[in-house]
Parts: structure tokens; C-alpha cells; sequence
């Protein structure tokens, strides 16, 4: 038995000799041999939305996706304070929420940042300044940042009332407000708000990468 | 396979893009964006050449693949930008120095800004300031939105992207955000792909 299990080890390491000259190679696939299995599978459209819970936000509160249970819609963003571009859509978001919200709408922006810059003393001083009158929640797991798949600030996700995702990418096609042609989250929610389903479901998101430990 | 990751080394550089360029969006100074970078400090990579303010060569994706193409016989490293990322500005010299330990015989740093056209003048001045010894600087005709970021295949639609082709002209290694990935990738991931494909 010990003999054998030996004689495994020693042909593991024959195999990393052979590789040696790639050695980044080797890692990378044991690395995607890892994450193989269904459940590191990346969020699509259709699936079932990650559920964050308990996530402290500006307001001090803990909040949960399942207090939205009255929402027809949720629409989360992934945002940070230091970002260029995620500034250049916050006004943006403010006028989203007060668009949206008497319709039965919510708003939540999720920070997964850990800089000192992004962490929740900034995000509440933002807020304040911005007048955020949506959730803007930190998770320093970082955990609700890789469930949804989350990229860059802004990542706009919007879930319809089954919690189902119903569209996943850009807000907007432009991070200058002027010159916006195409307003992919609004047109979104509008779908869902009439029952049907958004098109485009995906657009590509852009912006700074989420810093992920 | 072609995304290692990670993070550590990126983490001084977020930092310092947090500090400085990353809160300056709009025509930010270039010696403050980059105040604590020795290397980007202006003039520190000689002179400024008399095209320092000439327009980058805008292209969509059929004029990059064969800037890329133009190039075949060398190691091909892309760096995709922008003036608003401040890992990016960070990261371009890092870029510019593998450039010049390899010659331009042996790899042709090709650098693509992703600005608006609004940005280009910046654009051009920034990248000719820290990526000097680049074969050729381009520029996104579509700008850096989501049409950009499909033409271009950038991964999880973030800057700074790489994209890295072997001596043939074939895509070899591409290096973007991956949140699925235990470790995102770091320069010494680019380094080491860099040398393995110019031993080919």
C-alpha cells in the first residue's frame, strides 16, 4: 500500500518534470480542472440570482436579496467609490431609483472593493454626497461579487420578480451621458415591468476590473 | 488556460491607481496621475519626439488583426488601456520595459487605448510618454463601450487587457479579470509567457 502510493508520487513528479518547461501551463489547467465541476459554472441568463445576505450597507442595516420579496424587479450593480467610470454612471443611479422606485423596482449597489479608497466609511460618504437613496451594500468576502460574476464597476445584473437574472452586462452603451445611444438596464426593467423578456438578455460590460483577492 | 491570475503584485499598483490616477478622471495632469511612479515622470524616457501630439491610428477590429499580421516573424504583446485606468498607466511601463529588454526584433509591443475619441490627444501623449519603445500605438475606433469591448474581445470587459501572440501571428495567451479564478493574473504571468514564446 505505502509502496504504491510511493510509486504515485514519484510519477506525479516525473509528470511535473516533463512539464517543467511550461510551468504556468500546468498550473492554469489544474487550476480550470478545478473549477470544472457545475457549480463554478458562470452565471447565465435564466439562472436563479445569487443571494447575498446580511451584507452591511451605508445605512448601517444589514440587508438580505430576500427582504425584496415585494420588488417586480431587482436590479443590482456592482459599483465602487475610486472608479472613473463607476463614478461617471452614480448620477446615473440616482436618477434610476427615483425613476424606478414608486414602480416597484429596487435598486441595490454592491461594493466588493477592499482599497481604503472603496471600503464602507468612503462608500457612506459618497452616498451622503450623492444622495443615494438606494441600498449600497460592502462585502469584503467578495463572495456576491464572484456568485454573480461580476467584472468591472459598473456590472449591472437585473433580476425579474422569480429572482430569475433577466439581464446581465452595461447599464448604458457610453460612460458619457451625452452620448448614450442605447440605455440596455432601463430597457430592461421596462420589459419586465410589461412581462416580457429584455432584449438584448447580455450586453458586454466595461469598466474597471473588481479588484479580487 | 490562458487567464492565470492573481493578485498580490496587482495590488500595488490598484493602490497607487486609487491614490492618485484612478480619482482623477477628466484631464487629470499626467505628472500627477503618475506622481509616484519614477519612470512616468515626463521627460524621464527622453525627450518628447516631435509626434508626441499626432493622432493614434484609430481601427476597429479588422485594422488591429492586421497591424497584428504586419507584424508576423515577432512575438506579438497587446496591451489594451485607457487613460481613465489607472492599473493601466501603471502598467504601460512595465510593458514598455519588456519592449526594450527583447529588441524589437524579437517582440513588437503593439499598445490599443480604448478612450472615447474626446480622450485621443491625452491618449496619444500618455502612451507615447510611457510606452516609447512600442512598435505601434492604435487607438479603438468605437471607442471603449460594450461594441468596443466585443469587437476586441476583451475579457470581462476590463482594461488593462493583454492579448499575446506567438512568432506565426497566432493568439497564444490572453490575460483579463476572471472572477471564477483563485488568483488573477499578475505582470510576472505576462513575463513569463512573453519569454516562454520568444524561446519558441
Amino acid at each position: 500500500m505505502r509502496k504504491q502510493m510511493a510509486s504515485k508520487t514519484l510519477v506525479g513528479l516525473a509528470v511535473l518534470a516533463a512539464a517543467a518547461g511550461s510551468p504556468r501551463t500546468l498550473f492554469a489547467d489544474a487550476a480550470d480542472a478545478q473549477s470544472s465541476p457545475a457549480e463554478k459554472k458562470s452565471l447565465e441568463v435564466g439562472d436563479p440570482a445569487p443571494a447575498w445576505s446580511k451584507l452591511e450597507g451605508v445605512d448601517g442595516k444589514k440587508h438580505s436579496l430576500a427582504d425584496l420579496k415585494e420588488a417586480k424587479a431587482v436590479a443590482v450593480v456592482f459599483t465602487t467609490n475610486h472608479c472613473p467610470v463607476a463614478k461617471a454612471y452614480e448620477d446615473r443611479l440616482v436618477a434610476l431609483h427615483k425613476q424606478y422606485a414608486d414602480k416597484g423596482v429596487a435598486l441595490v449597489a454592491i461594493n466588493v472593493n477592499n482599497n481604503e479608497a472603496d471600503r464602507l466609511p468612503k462608500m457612506k460618504e459618497r452616498a451622503e454626497e450623492k444622495g443615494f437613496q438606494f441600498d449600497y451594500l460592502y462585502d469584503s468576502s467578495q463572495k456576491i461579487g464572484r456568485a454573480f460574476g461580476a467584472t468591472v464597476t459598473p456590472h449591472a445584473f437585473l433580476l425579474d420578480g422569480n429572482r430569475k437574472v433577466v439581464y446581465m452586462g452595461a447599464i448604458d452603451d457610453n460612460q458619457d451621458e451625452d452620448k448614450v445611444e442605447n440605455h440596455y438596464l432601463k430597457d430592461a426593467i421596462d420589459a419586465v415591468l410589461a412581462g416580457n423578456a429584455p432584449e438584448p438578455a447580455t450586453t458586454k460590460q466595461f469598466g474597471c476590473g473588481i479588484q479580487y483577492e | 488556460m490562458n487567464r492565470s491570475s492573481g493578485l498580490s503584485a496587482w495590488a500595488a499598483i490598484v493602490v497607487c491607481a486609487t491614490a492618485a490616477g484612478c480619482t482623477q478622471p477628466a484631464a487629470a495632469p499626467t505628472a500627477k496621475t503618475n506622481g509616484n511612479i519614477a519612470a512616468d515622470t515626463p521627460g524621464a524616457e527622453g525627450a518628447p519626439s516631435p509626434a508626441d501630439d499626432a493622432a493614434l491610428k484609430a481601427v476597429d477590429r479588422a485594422g488591429y488583426d492586421e497591424a497584428i499580421r504586419s507584424l508576423a516573424g515577432k512575438v506579438v504583446l497587446a496591451d489594451f488601456w485607457a487613460t481613465w485606468c489607472g492599473p493601466c498607466l501603471a502598467q504601460l511601463p512595465h510593458t514598455n520595459e519588456l519592449a526594450k529588454k527583447y529588441g524589437p526584433e524579437t517582440l513588437a509591443v503593439v499598445t490599443v487605448s480604448m478612450d472615447e475619441a474626446d480622450d485621443a490627444p491625452r491618449a496619444a501623449k500618455l502612451v507615447r510618454a510611457k510606452a516609447a519603445a512600442a512598435a505601434v500605438h492604435l487607438m479603438s475606433a468605437q471607442g471603449g463601450g460594450p461594441a468596443a469591448v466585443e469587437a476586441f474581445e476583451i475579457e470581462g470587459g476590463s482594461v488593462p487587457h493583454y492579448k499575446l501572440y506567438d512568432k506565426s501571428g497566432k493568439l497564444r495567451r490572453t490575460f483579463g479579470i476572471d472572477p471564477g479564478a483563485e488568483r488573477q493574473f499578475t505582470p510576472a504571468d505576462i513575463d513569463a509567457a512573453v519569454a516562454e514564446l520568444a524561446a519558441e
